[in-house]
């Protein structure tokens, strides 16, 4: 990634940041107003989570089809970066409940399916652990996550939409001009970052693959 | 030919082990071919590899049979017959209803099982459960199920392992006759006898 | 119409050897014995007050139901494939068998299974519980769907399982979180069909039906999802 970008990433993160803590007005209609504005983080983690699951799974089915290691590598590092946002996400969404409605867990669907995900995402680095050949266990591990992201977020979250009355969440969201100006540039910032971090730990894996290849080469 | 084999700079490793360096070779219908080698050189690993269980680290594996191209793994699966120590059948069936099992997942299409084990020696043995039969006789009805859906490429693993002497003749009658009938035979071994049925030899390097 | 035949043949194989050795059967039906004695033993110290109890055990039977149909699933249906592994049966039957043939029989094999103990476990907890059932049609079409929803992700981690050194051990970790949906879609669907949570008309349908429909929604998702996946595990 060049530079011109990195810089613009960080200054974009700065940017919102101060923009966040300074500038932007409490929320309304909440317990604690002030810390509302938790919202702007919580959901660029969420946003990024999601797509970096999506990437994750992609990066499974490109393995699949072309067998190469470096989309095993990519599909990793991306559940790993899910997996860190996912928890973010929880955890941005566990303060904030607690101050607004003063309890940390609710068994909201959302919620609930947002932490079945991060066991999912334990269990894929729990049974990548256990295979040591190196086309099985990326074969196995493509396998799971795309069986698991299939099930586990359209069921946990899309059909409860159409049938559970009660949630923490918002049916639809509806944020005033300020809070849009945080949230989104928020998130593509965010998003800036981990690909950033993507982008490196891809090319920390792609060092190692060609390391393998020339030492078997070698040998 | 009908059938034709081609392998092309196969490479198999397992883990850091090269185990098939570069191999290459063709083959065709009609021929015995011997692959010989000490253990460890990876005759069983290019069985396999031909049978379409195991994929190659890089180089190609092609087969047509009939002017049909069967190289993708999953029709090779079904285009050879395979006779490995490894494979295991179900103690708790008989003999005949391990063969009809197979036989009924490949569609029933393949040749009557009291004929196969008449012609493998197990013609009294077949209504016995698997658990009951010796080495010997396992060894019998693997190879009886892997002629049972004539395969046009037939590979043996060490086949004489746990054969007597009159096991040891039907395996070289059922085999020169599978020749006869313009296919292929692959034999993986070690034993000298086994390595004398062979048209042509290819010798595997440790 | 060859794929069904092969699919049979798998399963018809599959309650032979059951039938022959009869070791799931016996050490399931034993498992879920001692899981309702244990469940009949704690629950007998709840309340003195016979109202309060039947209160109780009235909110907790369907969460118990499905909490011992899960850890029955666990213990019992993950061996359909390592067993295949461990005996080296397993490469004659991908030699000769279809993937998806060969997962669909071991698939129904299992939701058999789970569907026999669940019928033998249900009725008897409710009446250890002393719990009546208002709805008992929904309680069944929950029981079996959520039932055929377990089976076909057990099916299927228990095939993932099986390629790995963990074997056994990684089995509830895969499957339980994955089938959070289902279970809470369960637990949901039999309370109402219990009649806890009730709406005060009888009609179960137009108040519950959705979750009927969740219930076969993911049965359809995992299945489908299972079925595509499947031959990249099982072969190299």
């Amino acid at each position: 990634m060049g530079l011109p970008a990195r810089i613009l990433i960080l200054l974009a993160m700065g940017g919102e940041l101060a923009f966040v803590f300074l500038r932007l007005p409490a929320g309304q209609g909440f317990a604690n107003p002030e810390l509302a504005r938790m919202i702007v983080l919580h959901l660029p983690c969420a946003y990024v989570a999601c797509v970096f699951a999506f990437g994750a799974g992609w990066q499974g089915i490109q393995y699949l089809r072309r067998r190469e290691l470096l989309a095993d590598a990519r599909s990793v590092v991306a559940a790993q970066l899910a997996a860190l946002f996912a928890f973010l996400t929880t955890a941005t969404g566990s303060l904030f409940a607690k101050e607004q409605w003063g309890s940390y867990w609710n068994w909201d669907p959302r919620q609930t399916c947002v932490a079945a995900l991060l066991l999912v995402y334990a269990a894929y680095f729990l049974l990548r652990a256990s295979v040591d050949d190196p086309d099985k266990r990326a074969a196995i591990s493509a396998v799971y996550v795309l069986f698991a992201s299939v099930l586990t977020p359209t069921l946990g979250y899309v059909i409860p939409r159409f049938f559970i009355d009660q949630s923490l969440h918002p049916k639809v969201a509806s944020f005033d001009a300020w809070y849009r100006m945080g949230i989104y540039p928020t998130a593509i910032a965010v998003l800036g970052l981990s690909v950033w971090i993507q982008r490196l730990a891809v090319r920390g894996e792609r060092i190692r693959l060609r390391l393998e290849a020339l030492e078997e080469s070698a040998a | 030919m009908a059938v034709a084999l081609r392998i092309d700079s196969v490479v198999k490793r397992y883990g850091a082990r090269p185990v098939l360096k570069k191999l290459s070779f063709q083959a065709t219908g009609g021929e015995i071919l011997v692959v010989a080698g000490p253990n460890g050189s990876g005759k069983s690993t290019l069985l396999r590899l031909v049978a379409g269980l195991v994929r190659p680290g890089s180089g190609s594996i092609s087969l047509e049979i009939d002017g049909t191209d069967v190289s993708d793994p999953g029709s090779r699966r079904r285009a050879v017959g395979l006779v490995a120590p490894e494979i295991a059948l179900y103690p708790e069936l008989s003999g005949r209803e391990n063969l009809d099992y197979f036989d009924a997942l490949r569609g029933r299409t393949g040749l009557p099982a009291g004929e196969l084990l008449e012609a493998v020696g197990l013609g009294k043995r077949g209504g016995d459960l698997v658990s009951a039969y010796s080495t010997g006789m396992r060894q019998r009805l693997r190879i009886a199920l892997a002629l049972r859906h004539r395969p046009r490429v037939l590979l043996l693993d060490e086949p004489g392992l746990a054969l007597d002497a009159k096991g040891g003749e039907m395996l070289r009658t059922l085999v020169d006759a599978h020749r006869e009938a313009g296919n292929l035979v692959l034999v993986a071994t070690n034993d000298s006898r086994e390595a004398a049925w062979g048209d042509r030899t290819i010798v595997l390097a440790g | 119409m060859s794929w069904l035949a092969e699919t049979t043949a798998v399963l018809a194989k599959e309650a032979r050897s059951e039938w022959r050795t009869r070791v799931a059967a016996a050490s399931l039906g034993l498992f879920v014995a001692g899981a309702l004695a244990l469940i009949g033993l704690a629950f007998a110290r709840l309340s003195p007050s016979p109202e309060l109890r039947l209160e109780i055990n009235t909110q907790i039977a369907a969460a118990l139901l499905w909490l011992v149909i899960l850890f029955t699933a666990a213990t019992g249906l993950g061996r359909a494939f390592l067993v295949e592994e461990e005996r080296g049966t397993a490469i004659a039957l991908r030699l000769h068998g279809r993937p998806t043939a060969v997962w669909t029989g071991k698939f129904l094999a299992n939701t058999a299974q789970i569907l026999l103990l669940s019928a033998v476990t249900a009725p008897i907890l409710f009446q250890i519980l002393g719990v009546d059932v208002r709805h008992p049609v929904p309680l069944v079409l929950s029981v079996a769907l959520g039932c055929t929803g377990v089976a076909a992700v057990f099916s299927f981690t228990g095939a993932v399982v099986a390629q790995t050194s963990a074997r056994g051990g990684l089995l509830a970790a895969l499957s339980f979180p994955v089938l959070l949906p289902q279970f809470a879609s369960g637990v949901d669907s039999t309370l109402r069909a219990i009649g806890f949570r009730a709406t005060l008309s009888t009609d179960f349908w137009s108040t519950s039906g959705g979750g009927i429909v969740q219930l076969a929604s993911y049965d359809a998702i995992a299945i489908t999802a299972a079925l595509l996946l499947f031959e990249h595990i099982w072969n190299e």
